[in-house]
């Protein structure tokens, strides 16, 4: 980053917000976050064919990382839904593990340092070929639309279509609907703007991080801060992943108490289920 | 120097003051908690990590901010 | 809003792409990686359910096995001391009787020793009887006849005399 933002003349890091267009392909224009989505991807896919092409009862070492990792989810899962867990599981461990190769594509040597130049309004400007997808606002953001499909539509699955309405659009007691109502979804509308903010926000920032401390030090200090956003990386994944299954486990969970007190922040909810969810 | 730098700054900054403390809170209690029963290091752990996810949601909502401000 | 969308470059097809990427994801993951995982992880828990139970069968099998050895070494060894508890009591039973029977016997023996004894005596005494009459009449015999000459008598009564002792002790043992 900071070699071909210093020919800017602007700053000695290159920051930028929003992916970058690389080139068009017919009407879609790649950006550099879909190559580090297809990266991400790609290798995510290898690895599950790769390590489980000969699945063995007694597990191999790979095959014993990642069955710690589906079985701790399982656990998890299985702990909030007895019954359904099977079909539960299977997204919220694809959103833990797209999301965690996707801020480790990050971190890999080469990723927003290798640029190429772009032609575009007729001048050539260079673009790190590979941006983190996490780095993405349109990656996050699709994600969180997914989880909020999801939490719907387990809630529509458990409650009824009727049963959902009612629970979403009328509150308890019913004349505090005028008033609930409009808190109640912003709560939930607020769900996605805070579950893909929180992933973009994090990962962002830590390559922000990285890239200033590259700037500044030497080699050591960001050897240290890489390893911190190795942690990140999985907290945010994990973060991602236990959010959706908690706003599942609250769509699913039908009239509850807990949310009925007027003027609660919309983070309420997510906080109640959060210190609740280990202990079912 | 530009006011909008400022403000960007002061964004994160000021922002990232509460969700520093709240942290340090939800991490000591939890500390103190662990000491006192580490069997519950299991049961502890999934609402440990959620919410710090969601005091830290804080910090990266006022990050956003310093980001828009300086962006936009 | 505006501003926001503007800024992240929020566009339809960057969000198109993403969802089309997860779900085809979704499909590949749960195909190949949690499926096949989770029947293993799932053979392997009833695998080692099984073994457990059966580490526990063989352990209830041993306990009864050892139960059983028990029972019957303690049945050897009260059956041990029964026996010979019995074994004593009749050698005891065995030895009274002998030395019962031993013990009549002796008295018998005695009693019958004494009783031969007896009779011996008696016939004995008979005949002591009938040859101290015999020794008398010969005595008196030779008497007579040595009254006819002095040397003769005096042989005789020697002669008597050196015959003597048999009978006169005879004679003084039975006074």
């Amino acid at each position: 980053m900071p070699e071909e933002a210093g020919e800017h003349g602007e700053s000695l890091i290159h920051v930028a917000i929003k992916a970058e267009k690389l080139f068009d392909l017919g009407p879609i224009a790649v950006t550099n976050s879909m190559v580090g989505t297809l990266i991400a991807t790609v290798v995510l896919a290898w690895l599950a064919w790769w390590a489980t092409r000969n699945a063995t009862v007694v597990p191999g070492r790979l095959q014993g990382f990642l069955e710690f990792g589906v079985d701790f989810m399982a656990g998890v899962v299985r702990g909030q839904h007895a019954t359904r867990w099977r079909a539960i599981l299977a997204p919220v461990l694809t959103i833990f593990l797209l999301v965690l190769f996707a801020n480790y594509v990050g971190l890999l040597p080469g990723v927003g340092t290798i640029a190429v130049n772009v032609v575009s309004d007729g001048h050539t400007t260079s673009v790190p070929m590979i941006r983190p997808a996490s780095a993405d606002l349109n990656f996050t953001l699709a994600l969180a639309l997914i989880a909020f499909v999801l939490f719907v539509s387990w809630g529509i699955r458990a409650n009824g279509l009727r049963g959902y309405l009612k629970e979403t659009f009328i509150a308890n007691p019913p004349y505090m609907t005028p008033l609930m109502t409009p808190i109640h979804i912003v709560s939930e509308l607020s769900r996605i703007i805070s579950l893909s903010m929180r992933l973009f926000g994090n990962i962002f920032a830590g390559e922000i991080l990285l890239a200033v401390m590259l700037a500044l030090t030497f080699v050591v200090v960001p050897t240290v801060f890489l390893g911190l956003e190795l942690i990140f990386g999985a907290v945010q994944a994990l973060v991602f992943a236990l959010l959706t299954l908690t706003y599942i486990t609250l769509a699913t969970a039908g009239h509850g108490g807990g949310h009925d007190e007027p003027g609660d922040t919309p983070h309420h909810d997510a906080d109640d289920a959060a210190l609740g969810a280990g202990a079912h | 120097m530009d006011l909008t730098q400022l403000a960007a700054g002061l964004a994160i900054g000021l922002g990232a003051l509460g969700p520093g403390i709240g942290l340090g809170l939800g991490v000591s209690k939890a500390m103190e908690a662990l000491g006192r029963n580490p069997e519950a290091s299991g049961a502890m752990f999934v609402p440990y990590v959620l919410g710090l996810a969601l005091t830290e949601a804080v910090a990266i909502y006022a990050l956003v901010i310093g980001l828009l401000i300086l962006f936009t | 809003m505006e501003a926001l969308i503007k800024a992240f470059d929020v566009n339809i097809t960057g969000l198109i792409f993403q969802v089309i990427n997860f779900l085809l994801l979704l499909y590949l993951l749960n195909r190949f990686m949690f499926k096949p995982l989770l029947e293993r992880m799932d053979e392997r828990s009833t695998k080692i359910a099984r073994g457990l139970e059966d580490a526990e069968a063989a352990a209830r099998d041993r306990e009864l096995a050892r139960a059983e050895r028990e029972a019957a070494l303690s049945d050897a060894r009260r059956e041990a001391a029964e026996m010979l508890a019995s074994a004593n009591k009749i050698a005891a039973d065995t030895r009274d009787e002998i030395l019962a029977k031993a013990r009549a016997e002796a008295e018998g023996v005695t009693a019958r020793a004494t009783e031969e004894i007896g009779a011996e005596k008696e016939r004995a005494m008979a005949e002591l009887r009938a040859s101290v009459a015999d020794l008398a009449l010969a005595a008196a015999g030779k008497v007579v006849r040595a009254q006819m000459d002095g040397p003769t008598q005096r042989r005789l009564v020697e002669e008597f005399l050196a015959e003597a002792p048999a009978g006169g002790r005879a004679g003084a043992e039975r006074n």
